[in-house]
């Protein structure tokens, strides 16, 4: 009997690892940005148009994934805090405003990501973990790295 | 028994998750089928990429690349053949794709309202409203241009259209502390005027707060000049999130009666300038509080000659609550008149408005409006006492860009003891 429940909750948790488990997804800047950590209430701003220059010097420049893939989801989940359709919304709202400079470009490859780090010094760009190479650094986020289980982009 | 039951409770736990797992299986994300797709040709575009890039290390060598399979789609090129897309789209071309993304953007919105009230005279009719062209440019990093030009229907259901430039604005954005623009901009009084601009399919509602309506709809206080204006984020307390306003601009006035019964006011107005301060604080997210000061001088054009001198302040405070869900604005504001050789006229207005999106689509709304104006202000002839506003309705969103708002609403006037009941409905779009 206890084997058996043993078993089960053994099952459980891996189902729940594979179905329901997420993959971090890294906040990357080109190698030489000196900055190695930013706030979640810094990195909401930068993406609501409140912040667009590092205090190193560069114009912020925002890179994510199209719609539909974790990237996506975990910028709206996490940073933006709204739905795909608020998404849409808030994006007209804010070219009427004049505001669409800081609009995240959508990047559909790895290789196009670094291309962006590259070509942009103030880039910042959210990518999954598996896919982070050597010409990422990686910034920690509350001064939690994608690997933490308080890590907030998952 | 028991452990047969165990056995049994095992068993279909099994069945249930590996079925479930399936299903998961293919609704990686909350978009289902799409994102399954989206996501097999993101995996495609990284295996061609990957390739190019192989291809490329051997561009030098003449030869194919060792040990890999020939990619089906690349496989017939030679290494100088390798798709011209795909090689525009990196390096320096993927800066100049980015770049272009910042270009010219063109946004249309318009609005169909049927509107009836119980007004002497009044029948229902349908009205175009106004039709506006939205274009932004960003020219550079650093500046960028903005302009709005509507076309409006002169009347409710004239079906006459006139041009109107309602904001023409070149920014420079120094940094996130220093912003100038120059042009003919929107005033920042209170929230709403800088928060919805002319886009009525950005509102709740059908129609402005009577008080921060535009003054070519019967509107109280200046929402658009022609100057200069300097904005930015203040360097102090991050966690409060403060931002400030100054602006400096003139420009003539021409103000119709507050009920659209066909009267003009023409007002010349000489260079004012208004001071606005708003936070933003990190604690609450979708909660900002603020005010503005703004001063001007202006000439109501009465007899043509001898017209008095009107200095005129319009203090205001705010503080809105917006998320994605609730809606709560409340703004109170005080117009100061102060007749050169007659006397002073104090006008304290509010309104609260509050709405809560109930389903994605569904979202019903709620605004009382109030408004004490004197007797025999020049600037306002056609208000006297107290005015009470009630705006009652819904929102419904055919989808993110169609939205159509039932209504109806009650302005009471203590002053001729007028009771007028509106109700409407109103189609927006933007595309």
């Amino acid at each position: 009997m206890r084997t058996k429940i043993l078993t089960l909750a053994l099952f459980l948790s891996l189902y729940g690892a594979v179905v329901f488990g997420q993959e971090p997804i890294a906040v990357v800047v080109p190698a030489g940005n000196p900055v190695g950590n930013v706030s979640m209430a810094q990195l909401r701003e930068m993406f609501q148009c409140e912040r667009s220059v590092w205090s190193s010097g560069p114009r912020v420049r925002l890179f994510s994934r199209g719609s539909g893939t974790p990237e996506h989801e975990a910028m709206l989940r996490a940073i933006y805090r709204v739905s795909a359709s608020d998404y849409s919304q808030m994006w007209v709202m804010r070219q009427v405003r004049g505001e669409t400079s800081c609009k995240p470009t959508e990047l559909p490859s790895k290789g196009m990501t670094i291309e962006a780090l590259r070509a942009f010094p103030g880039a910042i760009a959210l990518i999954r973990v598996s896919e982070v190479t050597a010409e990422m650094k990686i910034v920690t986020v509350d001064g939690k790295k994608p690997e933490s289980s308080e890590y907030p982009l998952k | 028994m028991r452990k047969r039951k165990l056995d049994y409770l095992c068993f279909f736990l099994v069945i249930f998750l590996a079925i479930s797992q399936q299903l998961f299986a293919q609704q990686p994300t909350s978009s289902g089928n799409a994102s399954t797709d989206t996501q097999a040709l993101l995996d495609r575009i990284q295996q061609l990429e990957k390739r190019v890039q192989e291809l490329e290390a051997h561009a030098g060598q003449g030869t194919a690349p060792s040990g890999t399979q020939a990619d089906s789609t690349l496989g017939a090129a030679s290494s100088t053949q390798v798709s011209p897309d795909l090689v525009a789209l990196t390096g320096s071309g993927l800066k100049e794709a980015v770049e272009k993304n910042t270009g010219l953007q063109i946004r249309g919105f318009g609005q169909v309202t049927y509107l009836a009230d119980d007004l002497k005279g009044d029948r229902p009719s349908y009205y175009a409203g106004n039709f506006t062209l939205l274009m932004t440019s960003q020219l550079s990093d650093k500046l960028s241009a903005i302009s709005e030009l509507a076309i409006d229907e002169e009347g409710y259901g004239s079906a006459r259209f006139s041009p109107v430039l309602e904001r023409a604005v070149l920014q420079y954005e120094h940094n996130d502390y220093l912003k100038i623009a120059a042009g003919r901009y929107f005033t920042s009084i209170g929230y709403y005027n800088t928060a919805f601009y002319n886009a009525d399919w950005a509102q709740t509602t059908t129609r402005r707060p009577v008080m921060a309506a535009f003054q070519d709809d019967g509107g109280l206080m200046p929402m658009q000049r022609n100057g200069v204006s300097i904005s930015g984020r203040l360097p102090v307390s991050e966690n409060l999130g403060l931002h400030y306003v100054a602006e400096i601009g003139g420009g003539d006035i021409d103000r119709s009666d507050i009920l659209g019964l066909g009267y003009d006011f023409q007002m010349q107005a000489r260079t004012g300038f208004n001071f606005a301060m708003f936070a933003r604080p990190r604690a609450v997210n979708g909660l900002q509080v603020g005010g503005s000061f703004y001063h001007d001088t202006e000439i109501p054009y009465i007899t043509g000659s001898g017209d008095p001198l009107v200095r005129q302040n319009v203090s205001s405070a705010y503080m809105v609550y917006n998320r994605s869900n609730w809606e709560v604005l409340n703004e109170a504001y005080l117009i100061q008149h102060h007749v050169t050789g007659f006397r002073d006229f104090n006008i304290p207005t509010f309104y609260t408005q509050i709405s809560h999106r109930l389903t994605p689509a569904w979202r019903p709304y709620f605004r009382f409006s109030y408004l004490n104006a004197g007797q025999n202000d020049p600037m306002l002839p056609d208000l006297a006492g107290h005015m009470t506003g009630i705006e009652a309705g819904a929102r419904y969103n055919f989808s993110e860009w169609v939205g159509l708002k039932l209504e109806y609403s009650r302005m009471q006037m203590a002053q001729t003891k007028t009771n007028i009941n509106f109700g409407g409905s109103q189609l927006v779009f933007t595309f």
